[in-house]
C-alpha cells in the first residue's frame, strides 16, 4: 500500500538533489513517469527537468555536435513519453532506463553516421567541458558529483580508464576499441568489466 | 554460431555500455534474460553508467523542451507490456487484436468462460492505473485526446477509481460477455468490495433504454446501477457492494433502471 501512496499522488515539485540515485528521488521519478503514462504533460515536464541535463550531457559527449545532440535528446524524450507505461521498476531505476535509452540512441546514431576512424580522430581531442546548471545549489551538487566521478575514474588503471572512456563516452564497440588500442578483444572485455566493477565500488553504487 | 558459455557471460559489461555490435547485442540480451548473475551485473553496471552520465550533465537549449511540449501530445503512448501477467493487455499491445472467439464456442445456454482465478492476473499495483488507462485507450480506439477526456470524466469519481485501482488485491481481466460479441474488461477488488467494468461491442440501446449492471450470486441478482455510454459506444460502470458476487449480469432496461432484470441478463465472469 505504501508503494501506491507514493506512486499515485502528486508530490510538490522538488529540486533534484541527488545525482546518483537516492531512493526518494527515484520514487518521485517513478510517480512522475506513471503520470506521464496517463498523458499528463505537466508530469512529463517534471521528468524532463530532472533528466534532460544528464541525457543531453551524455548524448553530447558521445555525439560532440550540439545541434545533433539536441535533436537526439528530443527523440529520447519523445520515446520516454511514448514508452512511459512500459517502464518496469523491477529492472532498475528511471534514470538508468532513460540514460540507457539515450546512450544507445546516441551511439547508434554516431555509428551509422560516422566511421570509426572519423570518430577516432576527434575523440581524443574533444571532450566538451560540460556546463553547469544555472541554479547555485544544483551547481554545487553537480560539481561535487563530477569531482567524485573524476576521482573514481582516476583510481582505475590507465587501460581501464581508456577502455571505459572509449566505449561509454565515445561510443566505440569493444571490437573497435581493441583495434584502436592494438590489443586482443578479450583484453578489452576484461578491462571494461574490471573498470566498471572498480568504478561501481568506488562510487558506492547500490542497486 | 554459438559462443562458449563463459564468453556469453562476458558480454554483460559491453552490453551495459552499448559497446556491442548489433548481433552481439541481441545475443547478450537473450542470455541476460535467462542468467540471474548477469542480470545483477547489468543492473550494477547500468547504475554505474548513470553516474558517469550525471558527471556530464549539461543543460540543453530551451528550444528542446519547447519542441517537445508542442509535439508529444500528438504522439500515441503505448499501453503497458504485460505478456507475463496480463493476457488482456496482450491484446492491448496490438490494438487491432480481434476479440477472443471463446464466447462463441459453446452451444446455447450461458456461455461464460471462466478464468483460472484472479490471483494469476494480479499485477504490480502502481501500474494498474496505467493499465486501466491503456484499456481505455484501447476500448476507445482512441486518440490521446479521447483518453484525456475520458480520464477527466472519470476523475469525477476519481477517488473511487483510485481506491479501486490502488487496492492491493485488485485484479484486472478481460472476459467475453455471454450471448454477445462484446468484451468486458473487469477490475475487481474483494477487499474494497468494488468492481469497475468497461464493455466494448454492445449494440446501442434504443432511445429511453440503457444497460443495467447486476451482481449475480447464489441468492440471485442485485442491481449494480446503469452503465454509462461514451460517445464511442463503449459502456462503463463502477459499483461498490460487490459482496460475494460471482458474475456480473448486463441487461437492457428502461433508462431509469429496474429493481429486477426483466429478462435473463448476459453474463460476465468475475
Ligand atoms: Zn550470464
Amino acid at each position: 500500500m505504501a508503494q501506491v501512496e507514493q506512486a499515485i499522488p502528486a508530490q510538490p515539485p522538488r529540486r533534484a538533489q541527488d545525482a546518483g540515485g537516492a531512493a526518494d528521488g527515484e520514487h518521485r521519478l517513478v510517480a512522475l513517469l506513471q503520470r506521464t503514462a496517463l498523458g499528463e504533460l505537466a508530469a512529463f515536464e517534471e521528468v524532463y527537468r530532472e533528466l534532460s541535463g544528464p541525457v543531453f550531457g551524455l548524448v553530447r559527449r558521445v555525439m560532440l555536435d550540439r545541434a545533433q545532440a539536441e535533436e537526439v535528446t528530443q527523440e529520447v524524450f519523445t520515446e520516454l513519453w511514448r514508452l512511459a507505461a512500459r517502464f518496469d521498476p523491477d529492472r532498475g531505476g528511471v534514470r538508468a532506463w532513460a540514460l540507457t535509452l539515450a546512450h544507445r540512441r546516441a551511439v547508434d546514431r554516431v555509428r551509422s553516421e560516422q566511421s570509426a576512424s572519423a570518430r577516432m580522430e576527434v575523440a581524443g581531442r574533444l571532450a566538451p567541458e560540460s556546463s553547469a546548471p544555472d541554479d547555485v545549489a544544483e551547481q554545487v551538487e553537480h560539481r561535487l558529483e563530477r569531482e567524485k566521478v573524476r576521482r573514481c575514474l582516476r583510481r582505475l588503471t590507465e587501460q581501464q580508464r581508456e577502455t571505459v572512456r572509449l566505449t561509454y563516452y565515445t561510443g566505440y564497440t569493444q571490437r573497435e576499441a581493441a583495434e584502436l588500442l592494438g590489443v586482443p578483444l578479450t583484453t578489452v572485455k576484461g578491462r571494461l568489466r574490471d573498470g566498471l566493477i572498480r568504478l561501481r565500488d568506488c562510487l558506492g553504487v547500490m542497486v | 554460431m554459438s559462443l562458449p558459455e563463459h564468453d556469453v557471460h562476458g558480454l554483460t559489461a559491453g552490453y551495459a555500455v552499448d559497446a556491442l555490435s548489433g548481433e552481439e547485442r541481441e545475443r547478450a540480451r537473450r542470455h541476460i534474460e535467462e542468467c540471474a548473475d548477469c542480470r545483477r551485473d547489468l543492473a550494477d553496471f547500468r547504475a554505474t553508467a548513470v553516474r558517469l552520465a550525471y558527471a556530464q550533465s549539461e543543460r540543453p537549449a530551451d528550444a528542446v523542451w519547447e519542441r517537445l511540449r508542442a509535439t508529444v501530445p500528438t504522439v500515441r503512448q503505448l499501453p503497458p507490456e504485460t505478456a507475463d501477467s496480463l493476457p488482456a493487455a496482450e491484446q492491448g499491445a496490438g490494438a487491432q487484436a480481434p476479440p477472443r472467439p471463446s464466447g462463441e464456442s459453446g452451444g446455447g445456454g450461458a456461455q461464460v468462460v471462466g478464468m483460472a482465478g484472479r490471483g494469476r492476473l494480479r499485477r504490480r499495483l502502481p501500474w494498474l492505473l496505467a493499465a486501466a488507462c491503456a484499456v481505455l485507450v484501447l476500448v476507445l480506439g482512441g486518440t490521446v485526446l479521447a483518453m484525456a477526456q475520458r480520464m477527466q470524466e472519470m476523475s469525477e469519481h476519481s477517488a473511487k477509481v483510485e481506491a479501486l485501482l490502488a487496492a492491493s488485491d485488485t485484479s484486472m481481466s478481460e472476459e467475453p460477455v455471454s450471448h454477445s460479441r462484446a468484451q468486458a474488461t473487469v477490475f475487481a477488488s474483494e477487499r474494497s468490495d468494488m468492481v469497475m467494468v468497461v464493455v466494448k461491442g454492445l449494440p446501442p440501446t434504443p432511445e429511453g433504454m440503457g444497460y443495467q449492471l447486476w451482481y449475480v450470486d447464489d441468492s440471485g441478482m442485485r442491481s449494480a446501477g446503469m452503465l454509462e455510454r461514451t460517445d464511442e459506444g463503449v459502456y462503463s460502470g463502477m459499483a461498490g457492494d460487490m459482496g460475494s458476487a460471482e458474475q456480473l449480469g448486463i441487461s437492457m432496461e428502461p433508462a431509469g433502471g429496474m429493481p429486477e432484470p426483466s429478462k435473463e441478463p448476459m453474463k460476465v465472469e468475475l
